[in-house]
């Protein structure tokens, strides 16, 4: 039933993403200036209209694009013809391979900082780290990236400015990527983890003769970790839009890149489908979060 | 002696190869890196760097008899030669011996097909076929002559066929293929053929070693996509890239104190301002004249283009068909006593004038906009900027439109294309024996009678003034030093053998 119930809601948000991504874009731009040279006569403006089928009012062409939706048609892209779902999934192994490193990397620097900020609670460590965290949270991550490429390849000339191929041009974008939400993690953590080490079971615990280690990870760690989960769900969702950001400014072909391109063009088909996938797997991570909260915290499981 | 000839059969082979070795590879830093190469299609300017560099056209264009590289000589292509049979019909002789980079021999069936694919009414190459819309038909006479039909005499044929929507494909691979195939794998006849390609990453082609024009002298020919301004100049700095493309004019300088490289450019197209003389307020020709004599154009071009810019003689191109400019024509004179004097002449009563554009689609378009409206201001005419995301669609009878900015067609290059799509049809209301010339001219073969026409049509723009050329904008290239090479107009990149060399 809870199942049933998430299901629908989530078919419900994604219709409705679906629909203001569709109306929104249509007000917005022509792909035909795209597409064409705006130099172009009006009157073969209106033919290739005619042929993309934006002549029609929005609603009738919102109506053909549900019709063509139910057949799992999501249709085409005006400027390389082809399907958008091809355009789409034979670049998600390229965002994966930033993603996925800088996901880890971020929960691995944001789990030791955080920890370890808590255990020296008013250190100057936790104050460096305090600090670093709001000021990486500030920083938009492009700017984070253009230093990086300034420093790291114009001055020091270590690694490549961009682009994909070798590992090492890997370094700069999942260390972009991963700074902010690592810094959002240690946030998190630090100050979930301060409380949890105030808790009378920990000092239990510690009076038990339990080694430090023992004491932190198993008692501490696994009772201060569920809000840090709820925020790995949002972590995701904010992975998926640093990688649209970090994969232009490292020229890196994923999917971001498509779907700011998509975004610059009009191309409204490659946009809407790139939105609905962003949006189902953020879906997707929220309900694995979810069922992990069951498996950590047998009081969830219970209810 | 058999010996000798044996080791030398032995070495033969190798040698070929360490000679291929010593020719550098070339990589090549633009915007993007699009997924379709159908030339038919891929006409954007981030698409034609690379599609020039693949396939060649019919009759070709010699960009390099001017100093800018604006030139526009037809030059023998894939065709060696061909000769007028009448009117409407010209007769192509097909160079013998051309393979496409499959290794199939080029016949007139491929000709035939790629223009073919063109003019069907049902085929996705809408703007393609706009270009070629004065060709009736091609016929194949034999298996290296071509027949191409036009529905009227038409002066700009060839010039449509050295353009490169009509870039040749081979027929047996693109029907084996399809359109969508064709285009993310593209075969054709020029100095490169494809190897990879990783779109919005990068374009990876090799050097055609028996390509007609000529052995290239770079062996492996990459473009690389780097949509950052920053990290353009960057990779150039690294010698991640040899050469950029389209750097902004406030980014000169600091490619130039890099040390390694250098700034090269070549002019593009006119940009203009139009009057809507349908609007009352910019109804008198004497408030349009009193405006164009007030904008100081040499300080848009120095102060905003790093004095790169060129002024045109009115509404001219050098590299229209030759015998159709005339050198002697003024550029547009800045004299603000007489524009001031023709403004008290005029009927103008301190209405407010915009001047409309859009917030980023032209290079220093809002800069532009906000110099000529202070011009406009010191002979005392009451202008203001708007910036408009939609201002081309913006109306004759909106009133907000009074003045609009724009960059003209060029395709091609002629003035039956750069004089009478730009200003026909649109905002300009006396414009009837202006247009009249322009039919004429479109069918007009003889070179002195079309002159005679554009010429007058010019006196007639000039004259009644429904707009002005403010300059023609140029193209920056970031190229690392030591590699000579030139930029053409019109985003061409040619990496062809005659036009790039790398110093020892």
């Amino acid at each position: 039933m809870f199942f049933l119930s998430r299901a629908l809601r989530s078919a419900l948000t994604l219709w409705a993403i679906v629909s203001v991504v569709f109306v929104a874009t249509r007000l917005t731009g022509d792909p035909t200036y795209y597409l064409m040279p705006a130099e172009m006569p009006e009157q073969q403006r209106v033919e290739l209209r005619e042929k993309l089928g934006l002549n029609d009012d929005i609603a009738t062409q919102y109506l053909r694009y549900g019709k063509a939706l139910v057949r799992a048609d999501f249709g085409r892209s005006f400027f390389s013809n082809r399907p958008v779902a091809d355009l789409f999934f034979e670049r998600v192994p390229n965002t994966l391979l930033l993603t996925i490193p800088a996901f880890l990397l971020s929960v691995a620097m944001g789990l030791c900082g955080g920890i370890w900020a808590a255990l020296r609670h008013n250190s100057l460590f936790d104050r460096a780290l305090t600090t670093a965290t709001v000021v990486m949270q500030a920083l938009p991550n492009f700017a984070v990236g253009i230093a990086a490429i300034l420093i790291f390849s114009l001055s020091l000339r270590l690694l490549p400015s961009g682009g994909m191929g070798t590992w090492k041009h890997m370094v700069l974008p999942v260390i972009t990527l991963a700074l902010a939400s690592s810094a959002n993690i240690a946030h998190l953590v630090r100050s979930s983890m301060l409380e949890v080490l105030a808790q009378d079971y920990m000092r239990y615990a510690r009076s038990k003769g339990l080694s430090p280690a023992v004491v932190v990870l198993k008692h501490g760690l696994r009772n201060a970790i569920l809000p840090v989960l709820t925020i790995l769900g949002l972590q995701f969702g904010g992975l998926v839009a640093g990688a649209v950001v970090t994969e232009t400014v490292f020229a890196w072909p994923g999917v971001g890149r498509l779907v700011i391109d998509a975004v610059m063009k009009r191309d409204f088909a490659v946009l809407q489908f790139g939105i609905l996938m962003f949006s189902t797997a953020i879906i997707l991570a929220n309900l694995v979060v979810d069922l992990a909260y069951g498996l950590l915290d047998p009081r969830v499981r219970g209810k | 002696m058999r010996r000798l000839l044996l080791a030398m059969a032995i070495m033969l082979p190798t040698f070929a190869v360490a000679q291929e070795d010593t020719r550098p590879p070339l990589t090549v830093g633009v915007n993007t890196v699009r997924s379709n190469f159908d030339p038919g299609m891929a006409l954007g300017n981030v698409d034609i760097p690379i599609t020039y560099n693949m396939f060649d056209t019919l009759v070709a264009r010699d960009f390099s008899k001017s100093k800018d590289r604006t030139s526009y000589e037809l030059v023998p292509g894939l065709a060696q030669s061909w000769k007028q049979i009448d009117d409407r019909t010209t007769e192509f002789s097909l160079r013998p011996g051309v393979t496409f980079h499959n290794g199939q021999p080029l016949t007139s069936a491929d000709v035939k097909f790629s223009l073919d694919r063109i003019l069907d009414p049902a085929s996705d190459y809408v703007e393609a076929r706009n270009l070629l819309k004065v060709v009736e038909k091609v016929d194949a006479v034999d298996d290296l002559t071509v027949r191409i039909t036009t529905k009227a005499p038409s002066p700009i044929l060839l010039q449509l066929l050295a353009y490169h929507s009509s870039e040749i494909v081979p027929k047996a691979y693109f029907e084996s293929v399809g359109e969508s195939g064709f285009g993310q794998k593209p075969v054709g006849t020029g100095p490169f053929a494809f190897v990879k390609l990783q779109p919005d990453e990068s374009m990876e082609l090799k050097a055609n070693d028996t390509y007609f024009g000529g052995r290239p002298t770079v062996s492996k020919l990459t473009f690389k996509a780097i949509p950052e301004v920053s990290a353009r100049i960057t990779a150039l700095a690294n010698g991640e890239v040899d050469i950029v493309n389209s750097l902004p004019p406030d980014q000169l300088k600091a490619v130039e104190s890099l040390g390694c490289c250098e700034v090269r450019s070549t002019l593009a197209n006119h940009h203009y301002i139009k009057y809507n003389t349908y609007n009352p307020v910019m109804a008198d020709k004497k408030l349009r004249q009193a405006l164009n004599l007030a904008i100081d154009r040499q300080l848009l071009v120095d102060a905003l283009w790093d004095g790169k810019a060129k002024i045109p003689h009115s509404a001219q191109y050098e590299g229209w068909e030759p015998g159709l400019y005339n050198p002697n024509r003024p550029t547009p004179p800045f004299d603000q006593d007489k524009a001031r004097q023709l403004l008290k002449e005029s009927s103008y009563k301190g209405q407010p004038i915009y001047y409309v554009t859009h917030p980023s689609y032209y290079t220093n378009g809002v800069p532009v906009a906000e110099a000529v409206v202070e011009m406009w201001k010191a002979i005392g005419v009451n202008a203001s900027v708007r910036v408009d995301e939609g201002w081309s669609k913006l109306a004759k009878d909106n009133p907000v439109v009074t003045v609009k900015n724009s960059s003209d067609w060029v395709v091609p290059t002629d003035p039956a294309v750069t004089l009478y799509m730009t200003w026909s049809k649109d905002l300009w209301k006396d414009e009837a024996r202006f247009d009249e010339l322009a039919e004429q001219g479109e069918t007009t073969l003889d070179v002195k009678r079309r002159y005679d026409i554009y010429q007058k049509m010019i006196d007639i723009f000039e004259d009644d003034a429904p707009g002005t050329y403010l300059y023609r904008a140029p193209d920056f290239y970031g190229v690392r030093s030591g590699i000579e090479w030139l930029p053409n107009t019109e985003y061409t990149m040619d990496f062809r053998a005659a036009n790039i060399h790398f110093q020892k």
